[in-house]
């Protein structure tokens, strides 16, 4: 082999958005096969896409480590593109020499994008002085075609700024005037004594990718390829090419000069070290002895009658790997923002593989006690796996931005960012943008779009396609849908992450580039979740929970109840009402185990205690119903119910050991690992690898591999073939989807304190969901339906009585106090009126309406909407009373303040029923008289409708007819295309199931009924029962004027 | 005013003009068209016959709600429910059970006018009137008694003008003299519509455009008037020759208000259609635009075309022809920086090769190249160019454009593509 050795040195990814056409996996992976010397990922004023660039390197150097064979020579640069901005635009490339060089560097891309709107840049000539760059390579692209005295200037005052670390860069393409353009050059250089050095140009690693580039160009010129003309790249030259192509364009000398500069580039991303903020450790405090002093303390509180022995044991086996790992600056920063939460009363939980700890219990980051899941706790960090640690931390949603203020507040905008989330083409998007760049026409590009619902796999392209009267055959369309595949999971733009929040020592853009977020103040880096792991950087999540929100508010109420404080950790642990009422499904309003999904597994799961909810929690999930795991989880529970030992059942220690808690079915995403470390002979590395790989299967399909790796890795191990396919048919279901365990206890935890506060103080429950609001999956209006099942009384919103949100009146009654709905659900009402009314009654009752407008200074329309709420009841009698005396109503002038209004009192009638409901409902979203079908139950009988209580006891298979109005359709992806529609009579809810054969025949009824008759097969099956339906009918004229009064259904996808 | 907006408000518009030949009391009322007929009852052969008559002609024009009532509101509000209204008495109880959003100024208040318990126009009659006047707005009670006959109500009667003349707002400033022509487009719609009311065609009209809307006393920045061969008031004709005159203006300064004006009409005589040019176009000479605009609309827009240039890296798809009376002429497209041949063959010319080297009338000497094209995949109707040109030349062809094609499932080979004069 005597082909001249070769570094790429200006080369895109697709992290340059709208150019580069190949991922920087794809490119590692090319320059390997072409026997590169290097390659620089050199981004538009980007470094978002080099540690994926660097994680692909490092993943095949392992992999070569692993199996023998000698590592790969190629060396990855790090660098950056920028067009400059004069009479004579250029681009520079700049490549990081070093770890000061790449903090100049990211420092000079955060404050251009600092500068500049979410998404630009800019750089003027001016802004290229030495040492804002220097420990960088710095490349000058000439622009091609400009004059030779311009070509001279620029190379001149380039080679002036920068000095040896300047070169000049010749990018050759088989273009015809490429003699004259390496003419001209080499005469610039000699002129200017800029040297010169070959380079690519790269958009892609093949030329293959050339139509999907096009595509780019089109999108990002917003009109279709056909029309972009000169806009396009003349040729799909600028891919990898091999070294003989480049040796015959430029020759020993510049491809040698590649070489050159490359040696002289000797950072590695690995060398960023992070650096844990310092002031989370007191002064003269070593870390680890701080540490262990707060978890001491915290100990103490947690186990005021002594420390447990076993848990005692867990904390010293924690604390010297935490020191080990030298982790105990993150466990502290974690606990400074607890306990800035704690501090101001806002609720907090943490979750995580790291929040699961003794330590963690003691910091008050959980409040999962160890003594009552020590199951959990084995599977904390572990040492040999290198991942950070991860903890999240969920704040009441109505308070989380305290906890950000506080963070920018304590280390600074320069010191601390959100992570970015890489937003990636789905397949509806990747349609459409392929299709108008292809210039379909508009209709067929939205019908397609729409026809491919989410779930659906790209492979029913081609029936899509027929339905909305397209010919797969057609060359055009074939070539829609392959550039669709090629497009999808591409990077289309950065957001922010929701919550994920890097903290460093120093100043942070010197590791990472910041960016302008869309949302004003808020900064991002260039790196997400991801990107962060693999380089070992810590991200505290700051998350927001609706449910703590709620369940803060419901502890208040039962604080006020009980005259005593209450806190979470003082609901009594293994209530067995609480489990009782969880079995029968009778959780609205319950965290996580709500929906109607949760609700039909839990009489199937039959929880009775703790762990049985972690499952609970992550069996519900597209993961293991996609995987298949569901079934044989519930057989396995029958067996074991029936006395069967199943754990003792399985094969080997191995199993027993990854899956005994889950009774042989792999359902969290540990056990995968787990599995494959101790059956398949995985080696610690190699699960990582695979951990990443699974997230990103349903991308790229990309299982193979693993799979041959698994099978063979158990076969090994002496398990039967057919046992280790059928145990990687479940790991491949799991795809993105698996849900971890060390999330799920969490979850499971807050799970139990809200059925606990459901089954035992549900006023206060009630009363603090809807404060909470929004939030959940239930509205209000169901949410009080539900709560007055349960015998909660709840009371009207009145002017005399409620306060701005709902409370609980005559507090202590047993069993349950009446719930006051809150002046906040009047729509229309302003905050700040509600406000005054409030303050305006403490200091003395009302006397009639004009006393309440005139003390709470009511305009005309805030005492409209009060009087149509009918919440003036206390004052002024009916609503249409309300309504008469509300509009009377002006503010007088000054002078004329006291004088009432002197008006011949009229008696208006009562209202009907139904006008009252209709009115209800569009004022309050809800009602406490009747439900409006109990008024229409006459006319549905005549049709033979029957009620949810009739049908509630019938026996599996009879042909039903129900009506409802319809309160929530439901597409969950898992199933398959079914929608799950929920039907609210008077006596309860059914639940409707129904296949896309009826959907597609009653897809009117289905898609705009309010009021919805379904005819229908009922299936039983124990306590879940559902309704198959058959037939659809829209009954919504029925209705009325109800129809229009706001009875929204929540529609879920 | 949306687009709906205004399709509806020119609609009426027509229906007015039309309405005109029933009774000179027409006027235009929100979105309907009221006519007093009183006067006209004899002389259309009573109510029946005349209000048949009415109804058949505005379905025709696209309007299906009619009503008869003797009070002009009261006859809005029942067509506004679809009712067919009563000639004579008996109004005020067909009255009394409409919904209240028959009429704007009742609707209005209806939110809280049905929390009383209202539903129809009776029911808030009923309401003590005091009351009434201290919790609603002034307009509510006067609109009942308009309706009801307990109050004159007035409007101003449609009149067809006798000279065409309107503004137009424009919506933003507008640049160039092509981008007018969505606003005159309008202006010329409504022009159609009156000439059609007046059975006449134009013979000229004046487009006339301002900088300024609030200041009429300027003189205008520019005016275009435009003269047809034949009396005519065909909307399609006419925007076709308004669009070629508009592609040959330019722009002062920036433009904010259009008006159209027309006063020269006469009564159309339905011409026949004819292939040929009349003698009174031939007479003067014409311009090349009305030629063409005169040749296309004859001979059908396809049939008269004219080159352009398109941007395209295939030097085969760097020109095309488009029909000549399209408006849009392409932006210039910029030229490749490359030498380009001065002539390029239709087909490129497959060239014979001996000893590797392609043939035309003998050797060719490569002078220049690679130049290197892959494009062209998109394109339904060619394959994919993927090809290697070059300059080449000997002593008998000269200087020639000749590609190697590198497709190898076409058989690669090469090609004469252009020669350089």
């Amino acid at each position: 082999m005597d082909l001249p050795d070769y570094a790429e040195l200006h080369c895109l990814s697709h992290f340059s958005f709208q150019r580069g056409a190949s991922s920087p996996k794809e490119l590692v992976e090319r320059a390997l096969v072409l026997g590169y010397r290097a390659l620089a990922i050199t981004d538009e004023c980007s470094l978002a896409g080099v540690v994926r660039a660097h994680q692909a390197l490092v993943d095949v150097r392992e992999a070569a480590k692993e199996q023998g064979r000698p590592e790969p020579a190629l060396k990855l640069l790090i660098g950056s593109e920028f067009q400059v901005d004069g009479p004579t635009p250029f681009r520079l490339v700049a490549l990081a020499r070093d770890r000061k060089g790449y903090a100049r560097l990211s420092q000079f891309i955060t404050d251009l994008r600092r500068a500049s709107p979410k998404g630009r840049y800019r750089v003027d000539p001016e802004d290229l002085c030495a040492d804002r760059l220097a420990g960088n390579e710095l490349l000058w692209v000439p622009p091609r075609g400009a004059a030779f005295e311009t070509l001279c200037t620029q190379a001149t005052s380039f080679r002036q700024a920068f000095g040896d670390a300047a070169w000049g860069v010749v990018e050759l393409f088989h273009e015809i005037d490429d003699p004259l353009w390496l003419h001209t050059l080499r005469e610039v250089s000699r002129l200017s004594g800029l040297p010169l050095v070959a380079a690519g140009d790269v958009h892609m690693h093949l030329r293959s990718r050339k139509p999907l580039q096009d595509v780019l160009t089109a999108i990002r010129l917003g009109r279709p390829v056909a029309e972009c003309g000169t806009a396009l790249q003349p040729h799909g030259e600028r891919h990898l090419r091999a070294r003989a192509t480049l040796a015959r364009l430029y020759g020993a000398e510049l491809m040698a000069a590649s070489v050159e500069v490359a040696s002289r580039c000797h950072f590695r991303l690995d060398e960023l070290k992070y650096e844990y903020p310092e002031e989370v450790v007191p002064e003269g405090q070593t870390p680890a002895g701080w540490l262990r002093h707060l978890t001491e303390q915290g100990a103490r509180e947690r186990y005021p009658g002594g420390v447990p022995d076993p848990v005692q044991r867990q904390i010293e086996k924690e604390l010297a790997l935490i020191a080990f790992k030298r982790y105990e600056k993150y466990f502290l920063t974690v606990h400074d923002i607890v306990q800035f939460a704690r501090s101001k009363g806002i609720l907090c939980q943490g979750r995580g593989s790291a929040a699961n700890s003794a330590v963690c219990y003691c910091l008050h980051i959980t409040e999962i006690d160890p003594a009552r899941a020590n199951l959990l706790f084995e599977r904390f960090i572990s040492a040999e796996r290198d991942e950070p640690p991860d903890i999240d931390v969920d704040f009441e949603h109505q308070r989380r931005e305290e906890v950000i203020q506080y963070l920018y507040g304590k280390y600074g905008r320069g010191r601390t960012a959100l992570a970015a989330t890489v937003i990636c083409y789905r397949t509806r998007s990747a349609i459409r943008d392929v299709g108008k760049a292809l210039g379909f026409d508009e209709a067929q590009v939205d019908a397609l779009a729409k026809s491919h619902f989410w779930w659906d796999r790209l492979e029913a392209l081609p029936e899509r396609l027929a339905e909305v009267g397209l010919d797969a055959c057609d060359r055009r369309v074939a070539q829609w849908i392959e550039l669709v595949g090629q497009l999808r999971g591409f990077p289309s733009h950065l957001s922010q992450h929701v919550g994920g929040f890097v903290i460093a020592r120093g100043e942070l853009s010197h590791i990472v580039p910041i960016e302008n977020a869309a949302m004003p103040e808020r900064t991002v880096i260039q790196w997400d979740k991801d990107d962060l792991e693999s380089l070992r950087l810590m991200k505290v999540d700051v998350l927001s929970l609706g449910m703590l929100t709620a369940l803060r508010r419901a502890l208040e109420f039962v604080s006020r109840r009980r005259g005593m404080p209450f806190r979470m950790q003082d609901i009594p642990d293994q209530d067995e009402a609480t489990y009782a009422m969880i079995r029968r499904a009778d959780t609205v309003g319950v965290f996580q185990i709500e929906s109607r999904a949760q609700m039909s597994m839990l009489p199937r799961l039959q929880p009775r205690n703790y762990y049985d909810l972690v499952v609970e929690v992550a069996i519900v999930r597209p993961g293991p119903i996609q995987g298949g795991m569901v079934h044989p989880y519930l057989k396995q529970r029958e067996k074991q119910r029936a006395g069967h030992d199943v754990v003792a059942e399985l094969p080997t220690d191995g199993l027993r050991e990854a899956l005994g808690r889950t009774l042989g079915v792999p359902i969290f995403q540990e056990q995968v690992m787990q599995l494959c470390m101790l059956c398949a002979g995985f080696t610690p590395g190699e699960a990582d690898r695979l951990r990443r790989a699974m997230a990103a299967w349903k991308r790229h399909g990309n299982v193979h591999p693993f799979r041959q790796r698994i099978v063979e890795g158990m076969t090994a191990n002496g398990y039967p073939q057919e046992f280790a396919e059928r145990l990687f048919k479940q790991i491949e279901g799991f795809g993105e989807y698996g849900f971890p365990e060390s999330h799920a206890a969490s979850f499971a935890l807050l799970a139990y304190d809200s059925a606990w506060l459901k089954c035992h103080e549900p006023a206060a429950f009630l009363a603090a969901l809807l404060n909470a609001q929004p939030m959940g999956f239930y509205s209000p209006s169901q949410l009080v339906q539900d709560a007055r099942r349960h015998g909660v009384e709840v009371r009207p919103v009145d002017v005399s009585h409620s306060e701005v949100e709902a409370t609980l009146e005559d507090i202590t009654r047993r069993p349950q106090p009446p719930v006051r709905l809150g002046l906040k659900l009047v729509a229309g009402l302003s905050a700040a009126a509600a406000e005054r009314i409030v303050r305006a009654r403490a200091e003395a009752p009302f006397i009639d309406v004009q006393d309440l407008a005139r003390r709470a200074r009511l305009d005309a329309q805030d005492l409209r909407q009060l009087a149509a709420a009918d919440a003036l009841q206390s004052l002024a009698g009916h609503r249409r009373q309300q309504v008469w005396e509300a509009t009377a109503w002006t503010p007088p002038p000054a002078l004329l303040q006291d004088a009432p209004i002197d008006e011949t009192p009229l008696q208006l009638p009562l209202a009907a029923e139904g006008e009252e409901i209709v009115f209800d409902y569009a004022a309050l979203g809800l009602t406490l008289r009747r439900h409006p079908l109990a008024l229409l139950r006459e006319q549905l009988r005549r049709r033979r409708l029957q009620t949810a209580r009739e049908m509630h006891d019938l026996p599996h298979g009879r042909r039903v007819r129900a009506c409802g109005i319809v309160t929530g359709r439901q597409q969950p992806q898992t199933a398959n295309g079914t929608i799950f529609v929920s039907l609210e009579d008077e006596s309860g809810v059914v639940n409707v199931i129904v296949w896309r054969r009826v959907q597609e025949r009653f897809r009117r009824e289905l898609l705009h009924s309010r009021l919805l008759a379904v005819h229908g097969e009922w299936q039983r099956e124990g306590e879940v029962r559902h309704l198959v339906a058959q037939r659809l009918e829209d009954l919504t004229p029925l209705l009325g004027r109800l129809a229009d009064a706001g009875l929204h259904s929540r529609d879920f996808h | 005013m949306s687009l709906a907006e205004r399709v509806a408000a020119a609609s009426a518009e027509a229906l007015g003009w039309w309405a005109l030949q029933f009774t000179p009391r027409v006027c235009r009322h929100d979105e309907a068209v009221l006519m007093e007929v009183s006067g006209s009852l004899r002389l259309f052969g009573g109510e029946r016959a005349l209000h048949e008559r009415i109804v058949t002609g505005a379905v025709e024009l696209g309007w299906t709600r009619c009503a008869a009532a003797s009070t002009a509101l009261g006859a809005l509000a029942l067509a506004r429910c679809g009712r067919p209204g009563a000639w004579g008495g008996g109004m005020d109880c067909l009255l009394d059970g409409l919904p209240l959003d028959c009429l704007h100024e009742v609707a209005a208040e209806s939110a809280w006018l049905s929390r009383l318990g209202c539903r129809h126009l009776g029911d808030v009659r009923r309401l003590p009137r005091a009351g009434l006047a201290r919790r609603s707005d002034r307009a509510l009670l006067q609109t009942l008694g308009q309706a009801y006959g307990e109050a004159p109500w007035s409007a101003p009667w449609l009149t067809l003008p006798e000279v065409f003349e309107a503004r137009l707002e424009l919506p933003g400033r507008v640049e160039s003299a092509p981008a007018l022509m969505f606003g005159a487009r309008r202006l010329l719609l409504q022009l159609c519509g009156w000439l059609a009311a007046r059975q006449a065609g134009l013979r000229s009209f004046v487009l006339r455009w301002r900088h300024d809307v609030h200041r009429r006393d300027d003189p205008p920045l520019g005016e275009l008037p435009v003269r047809t061969a034949e009396p005519t008031r065909q909307p399609g004709h006419l925007l076709r020759l308004l669009g070629e005159w508009l592609a040959q203006v330019r722009l002062a300064a920036p433009v904010g208000e259009l008006s159209l004006f027309c006063d020269e009409i006469e009564p159309l005589v339905e011409a026949t259609p004819s292939l040929l040019p009349g003698a009174a176009g031939a007479a003067e000479g014409e311009s090349l635009a009305q030629l063409i605009e005169r040749l296309s609309a004859r001979l059908g827009p396809a049939q008269v075309c004219r080159p352009v240039l398109r941007s395209d890296h295939r030097p085969e798809a760097q020109q095309a022809w488009q029909p000549a009376a399209r408006g849009d002429v392409p932006a210039m497209v910029s030229w490749p920086p490359t030498p380009q041949p001065a002539w390029l063959l239709r087909e490129p010319l497959p060239l014979a090769t001996r000893r590797e080297r392609p043939q035309c009338q003998g050797d060719l000497t490569i002078l220049a190249g690679p130049h290197r094209v892959e494009a062209g995949w998109w394109d339904a109707e060619h394959a994919a160019a993927a090809r290697d040109y070059y300059v080449a030349s000997n002593e008998r062809v000269g200087l020639v454009w000749i590609y190697r094609e590198r497709r190898l499932e076409e058989g690669g080979g090469w090609f004469l593509h252009g020669r350089f004069a």
